[in-house]
């Protein structure tokens, strides 16, 4: 008995030696797996996140490195203290954006969605439409401005051309409210709808055939299979588009800036279409604050986490 | 999930994407004309992009390959934008002048005598200064030089630059022109890349030299034998920051008018207006049916004429410290209520950037004040009427006249100053600016008295009879981050409000943009101190 414990012992110490030594390799492998992905996250992401909290607490010039100063919460103070430029700036451009994503949203939902639902049935040519309707989300913002500027601009722009030959006293789509966000709607949707699309097609064409088979045998209508079957199908697709498309156009920069530079001025003297992310830029490089414009960055990061949560978290409710 | 819809649908979007890439180019080529005139909209940046990298590609092969086919290749690059007719005189000339200029400068470069000196001088237009060379122990100078001629001009600096380098066989200046510029010059800074010689605008000089991309050049001006007295006075003065001066000048680029010749002479008028009532009557005698007689934006460049008309009523923008805004004086409500009234009688309404030069290119407007850089897409062939530029008229009280200028600097070093670099920088920036009238043909007035005032410039049309004007072009005062209270800035917001019609009192709207010119100010006093670093 006396011998068997140190046995038991000495084979407990042999078999922990290997078990220690198998968990050693069992935790490195996982981490060597993601080490790649975790270099460039920290890199890319890690890095200039905790570089941009820094930031955000000083005066900041990255020319001037002489004067650059700890300023604590100023840069945040200044944000939410009415009155001051920042203030004025930062929250009106901030009203533009919340505009453009309330406008754009639902229509680059929905067109996407019925634009998916034709292309999926048995039409000639299909796959020619597709590609039709995908192809202009290949294109830079540049372009796509520039075409869509072209279309709208009041003095020869081809749609005012018609509406003067029609005998209509054409808007100034881009030099008046609410039209020039007529404008970027209409161009963005133009332009981005065909990626929604196509995770919409994809989606469209994983849901079962049989559902729709009992339906009709069932004596369904066709509406009623859209919303009693093709909605349900959809929902955790459509979540996900919901939540990238509003932080898509939370990202609108290129299309007013190519379009209508931020305008037209409304009343107050401040710029109609500017979108929170110009007014950052312009913090940031033109008027080389890059203290206040990290500080703008971080308020808007947190109000996009905040409506991704609130998304996820309605839409997980219903299921 | 998504493989299926992918694999259906990846062959066939490449190739239909082809297509539309294919039409949409064809497209931009047919209305390549609307595009180039944009030059805010960054509609001409795309536009343009294309040529700025021919024009660099032409200008990387010239040394290389020698002068003749430079010329060539710089002459199709401007062919490409501009009209085809014009271009060719204008290449032609280049190139003759060139060779002729080389034929002396070659000496002067060679053997550093005297009589070759003198030569130098004769050949380039007359200045005091002595001949300016390398020290002896320096050869192959490797110089960069920055600018932001994204648009129809960078082929004429091109070729100004290819000119010097065949002068001058131990230097190879290397030009890079770059879009999003200040932006540029900043990363450049910070990575301690930026390059020998820039062009700076005169309204970003202040800025630029509290950023600490700029060194004073108040030696170099004494080498150069340059001084005030050789520039407009305010031209000059843009380069004095804080106590030093930062640059030479290169050329001035005013506010001009551009009008309808057919229209004024349909209207029984015989010359351009030049004063305001010969203005009013002209705008109004053109406004007739569908016809505008004067078409004004409420984009850019809307800040740029009030400030004109502002100076002319005697007001200034700010005090002399650039401390205060004081464009809420009489002078700026009355000149914001001018342009209101001349919108409100002679003016399409609610114009969008560039939209007043579209109508005025469709041949239905007789007047438009723009940039003088839309010359070329507002006259000549580029227009079926003709197409006239010239001086602005005096509304107010005195002349006085809008305007920008290309300033030439040298940008801070990483270590110490390079004495051949810095022989090398004088030797172009003297160049430049004593061959500036190759860079007028681009549609710039040069800046330098003796250039303006050559007979070769003289026959230049329309920049001669534009000259005069910039005798009275203003600048603002030497201030760090001055243009945050101008554009974009409050300043500008105010006047675009008040002329799309968002805004109904001048006088409100000025107070309020001079009220956020005052914080701007003041936080960028506090931001930058008295004294940059250099």
């Amino acid at each position: 008995m006396a011998r068997i414990v140190p046995q038991r012992e000495g084979g407990a110490t042999a078999i922990s030696m290997p078990a220690t030594r198998k968990k050693r390799v069992f935790t490195l492998t996982p981490y060597l797996f993601i080490l790649p992905h975790l270099t460039l996250f920290a890199l890319f992401f890690g890095y200039p996140f905790f570089s941009g909290l820094y930031v955000s607490l000083h005066q900041y010039n990255y020319l001037r490195p002489e004067a650059n100063k700890f300023i604590g919460l100023d840069n945040y103070i200044n944000l939410f203290t009415p009155g001051t430029n920042q203030f004025r700036n930062f929250w009106n451009s901030m009203g533009n954006t919340v505009q453009f994503v309330i406008y754009s949203v639902p229509v680059l939902i929905v067109i996407p969605l019925l634009l998916a639902v034709l292309l999926n049935s048995k039409v000639k040519f299909v796959n020619v439409f597709r590609a039709i309707y995908f192809a202009p989300w290949v294109l830079s913002v540049a372009v796509t401005s520039l075409i869509w500027w072209w279309i709208f601009q009041s003095q020869g722009g081809l749609i005012n051309s018609y509406l003067r030959v029609v005998g209509i006293d054409p808007p100034r789509w881009l030099a008046t409210l609410p039209s020039a966000w007529v404008a970027i709607v209409v161009a963005t949707v133009w332009w981005t709808m065909g990626f929604n699309m196509i995770i919409l097609l994809a989606a469209l064409q994983d849901i079962a055939k049989d559902l729709y088979e009992a339906a009709t045998v069932d004596g369904a209508t066709k509406i009623q299979m859209f919303f009693r079957i093709t909605i349900p199908m959809l929902q955790p697709v459509l979540v996900f588009i919901i939540t990238i498309s509003i932080i898509a156009s939370f990202n609108l920069f290129g299309q007013p800036f190519f379009m209508t530079q931020g305008g037209p001025v409304q009343g107050s003297g401040d710029r109609g279409t500017e979108p929170v992310m110009y007014q950052i830029y312009r913090e940031g490089f033109e008027r080389n604050n890059q203290g206040s414009a990290s500080a703008m960055s971080f308020v808007v990061a947190v109000i996009m986490v905040i409506i991704s949560y609130v998304n996820f978290r309605v839409f997980r409710q219903r299921d | 999930m998504l493989k299926d819809a992918f694999v259906t649908t990846r062959i066939k979007p490449y190739f239909s994407l082809i297509l539309v890439t294919l039409l949409l180019a064809s497209l931009l080529a047919a209305c390549g004309d609307a595009t180039t005139s944009g030059t805010t909209s960054g509609v001409a940046t795309t536009a343009a992009g294309g040529t700025a990298t021919t024009a660099a590609a032409a200008g990387a092969a010239t040394t290389a390959a020698g002068a003749t086919t430079a010329a060539g290749a710089a002459t199709t690059a401007a062919g490409a934008t501009t009209a085809a007719g014009a271009t060719t005189a204008a290449g032609a000339t280049t190139a003759a002048g060139a060779t002729t200029a080389a034929g002396a400068a070659t000496t002067a470069a060679g053997a550093a005598t005297t009589a070759a000196g003198a030569a130098t001088t004769a050949a380039t237009g007359g200045t005091s200064a002595a001949a300016l060379t390398l020290p002896a122990n320096c050869t192959n100078v490797a110089l960069s030089f920055w600018n932001p001629f994204t648009g129809p001009d960078g082929p004429f600096m091109g070729k100004l630059v290819e000119g010097f380098n065949s002068k001058n066989p131990k230097i190879k200046v290397t030009m890079t022109t770059q879009a999003e510029y200040y932006t540029q010059l900043g990363t450049a800074a910070a990575s301690g890349t930026l390059p020998d010689v820039a062009i700076v605008h005169a309204d970003q000089m202040a800025t630029q030299v509290f950023n600490n991309i700029l060194r004073p050049m108040d030696d170099m001006v004494t080498k150069l034998g340059v001084s005030a007295s050789d520039f407009p006075e305010a031209v000059w003065k843009a380069g004095d920051v804080a106590g030093k001066h930062y640059s030479i000048p290169l050329d001035i680029h005013p506010m001009t008018m551009f009008y309808n010749e057919a229209m004024l002479k349909a209207a029984g008028l015989t010359a351009p207006p030049k004063t305001a009532d010969e203005f009013t009557k002209a705008a109004a005698a053109m406004t007739s049916g569908g016809k505008k007689g004067f078409d004004i934006t409420s984009g850019f460049p809307v800040m740029q004429i009030f400030l004109q008309l502002l100076y002319q009523n005697g007001g200034t923008a700010f005090n002399a410290d650039g401390t205060k805004a004081t464009w809420n004086s009489d002078a700026g409500v009355k000149a914001l209520q001018w342009m209101k009234d001349a919108q409100s009688k002679y003016s399409d309404p609610k114009l969008e950037t560039d939209a007043e030069l579209a109508a005025f290119k469709s041949g239905t407007v007789g007047i438009v004040w723009n940039g003088i850089w839309q010359t070329s897409s507002l006259t000549g062939t580029s227009v079926s009427f003709p197409g006239k530029a010239t001086a602005i008229p005096t509304i107010g009280a005195k002349p006085a006249t809008w305007a920008g200028s290309h300033q030439l600097t040298l940008p801070v070093t990483k270590g110490a100053a390079d004495a051949c670099k810095d022989a090398a920088a004088a030797m172009f920036i003297k160049y430049t600016s004593d061959n500036s009238v190759e860079w007028a043909k681009a549609g710039q007035i040069p800046a330098k008295n003796s250039v303006r005032n050559s007979a070769e410039f003289k026959a230049l049309d329309p920049q001669a009879s534009i000259a005069p004007s910039v005798e009275n072009a203003f600048f603002q005062p030497s201030v760090p981050g001055i243009n945050d209270a101008l554009a974009p800035g409050p300043l500008e917001n105010a006047v675009a409000a008040v002329m799309s019609g968002s805004q109904s009192d001048p006088k409100a709207a000025l107070d309020d943009a001079a009220k956020r010119a005052d914080q701007v100010l003041a936080d960028n006093k506090a931001k930058f101190g008295d004294k940059p670093k250099s």
